[in-house]
């Protein structure tokens, strides 16, 4: 980092807790870029440094820098109707919701995926009179205390706690939270989840899954496997939840439950639902479930659920997307796609072991022979080799998602697959280097 | 391996990896006073992990914050891999 954004990140740490706004349990201290100017696929640091953006915040970014269309919409509603609780744009993007997404029958909002997965908890326990959850190794339903990190001690009672070292672990947690709240399995093991279901079935409220787990390394779900997971849990009178808080509108209109044809009972969005620029939630699902908050059985509140200017980001994002029937969604693809093959194609080139897993729009590297076949295989090795593959592509101009996710938007263009072509090269070299030296 | 053995190790690799020299580090150094970037952090733990070929977390460098805490986890690693 140059001296100027060094001196600038100093002067903010002073007030910001380690500089940053956001922190998981990682080795090291992080210097964020700090960007001046955006546009399409590309951001400028305060060093007038160009950089290709598939970091895309997260995953949220999914319409292009300073889109027209979207910032419009964003200032129509700033200019009418900013601070009321109800607008007269609700129900067209309910509707919206409603027919591109396979289970949304009935839709609530809210602002952050960690809280609008733990409504969708509460209401899966309401509805099934039962207090425990299941949750997947490796999957990340945000930063709540009892939902993120942990391992399970004894496979016999797969519940998981706290462990020294773990990523996701944080002082602080409140005692007993996710021993007496949760389950933990390994992903893609169909007979993990129907023997625990067949012994605990009567405890458990809702089975959690992100339906591609993007966050364990990208992994689709075996043949099958979801399909077993819906029967298993109408079975054990279960409610399913896709947590689709990345893969909602990223992979498809209809999300990763559209393109693998498994309907859950409930789905949590966030992220690129409201193109990026501001925070949307939102919990769909089935009306007989969604009517317990209807019945005001269960409490969901909140100053900012359906704000406007949220509204009106989830509307203008999907009228865009959705024009024409979601023919942006291929040329996206076909871009990054592209990108991908040149990054496989590059590093054969470079000596490094590389694959890409994964839906377009989601899928993730790996430095390493073979795609992983459970988030589980997602071990220390492959993750170091990703991570410092990720630091070195950013010193050459390539933004890349943590640990190493391609995240594609909608104005990816040729430019952008020739900036890779150019750029990713150097980067790969400097990693193959480094690659030596480790081993 | 000893934890002083464990501790002259990671005394070399950090010494490769910063600006410290060997003789200044010993087992009340702490990682944060070092100032290493991440991918050397990387880089050490790695080297750690093939050296006493145990599945070490790359966050224990930041729950045990000195060598010799650090050598007492990798100690234990090595006891509950055997």
């Amino acid at each position: 980092m140059s001296s100027k954004m060094q001196e600038y990140h100093e002067k903010v740490k002073q007030f910001l807790p380690g500089g940053v706004h956001y922190n998981f349990n990682l080795p090291w201290e992080e210097s964020p870029l700090h960007f001046v100017k955006t546009e399409n696929s590309r951001v400028f640091d305060m060093d007038g440094n160009e950089y290709l953006d598939l970091y895309a915040r997260f995953g949220a970014m999914i319409l292009g820098h300073a889109n027209k269309d979207y910032q419009d919409a964003l200032k129509e509603a700033i200019d009418r109707v900013l601070c009321v609780s109800h607008c007269d744009f609700d129900y067209e993007v309910l509707e919206l919701i409603h027919r591109l997404v396979p289970s949304a029958e009935m839709i609530r909002f809210g602002l952050a995926g960690t809280e609008i997965v733990q409504n969708a908890l509460r209401v899966a326990r309401a509805y099934t009179g039962k207090n425990r959850f299941v949750r997947f190794e490796k999957h990340y339903h945000g930063n709540n205390d009892n939902i993120m990190g942990g391992k399970v001690k004894d496979k016999e009672y797969p519940v998981p706690s706290d462990f020294a070292g773990d990523t996701y672990g944080t002082s602080g947690r409140a005692a007993d939270c996710m021993e007496s709240q949760s389950f933990l399995l390994p992903w893609n093991d169909e007979e993990a989840l129907e023997k625990l279901l067949k012994e605990h079935g009567d405890e458990i409220a809702a089975v959690i899954t992100e339906a591609m787990c993007v966050n364990g390394g990208s992994v689709e779900p075996k043949p099958g496997y979801l399909q077993k997971m819906r029967s298993l849990c109408d079975q054990y009178h279960v409610v399913l939840i896709f947590d689709e808080i990345i893969t909602g509108f990223r992979v498809g209109l209809g999300g990763a439950q559209g393109y693998y044809g498994v309907t859950p009972d409930l789905t949590t969005f966030g992220k690129a639902i409201a193109g990026g620029g501001v925070p949307v939630s939102v919990l769909a699902g089935k009306k007989e479930i969604m009517s317990l908050l209807e019945a005001k059985k269960v409490i969901h509140a909140g100053t900012f659920n359906g704000y406007p200017l949220g509204l009106a980001a989830v509307k203008a994002t999907l009228e865009i997307l959705s024009k024409d029937n979601g023919a942006i969604y291929p040329k996206m693809q076909e871009k990054i796609t592209a990108i991908q093959n040149i990054l496989v194609q590059n590093a054969a080139k470079a000596g490094v072991p590389l694959i890409v897993q994964g839906l377009p729009g989601c899928a993730a590297y790996h430095c390493c022979e073979k795609p992983l076949e459970s988030p589980s295989e997602y071990n220390f090795d492959i993750i170091t080799k990703d991570i410092i593959l990720n630091t070195c592509m950013q010193k050459h101009g390539i933004l890349i998602s943590s640990m190493s996710r391609l995240y594609s938007n909608i104005t990816l263009s040729d430019d952008d697959v020739a900036w890779f072509e150019k750029n990713s090269m150097g980067a790969l070299r400097d990693a193959a280097e480094i690659f030596e030296d480790i081993c | 391996m000893s934890k002083q053995e464990i501790i002259d190790y990671m005394s070399k690799l950090i010494a490769e990896a910063s600006d410290e020299p060997v003789d200044g580090l010993d087992e009340n150094t702490s990682f944060f006073k070092i100032g290493v970037s991440s991918v050397s952090a990387l880089k050490i733990m790695n080297k750690l992990r093939k050296q006493l070929q145990v599945d070490i977390n790359p966050v224990a460098m930041f729950e045990y914050k000195t060598l010799g805490e650090m050598a007492d986890y990798l100690q234990e690693c090595l006891e509950e891999a055997v």
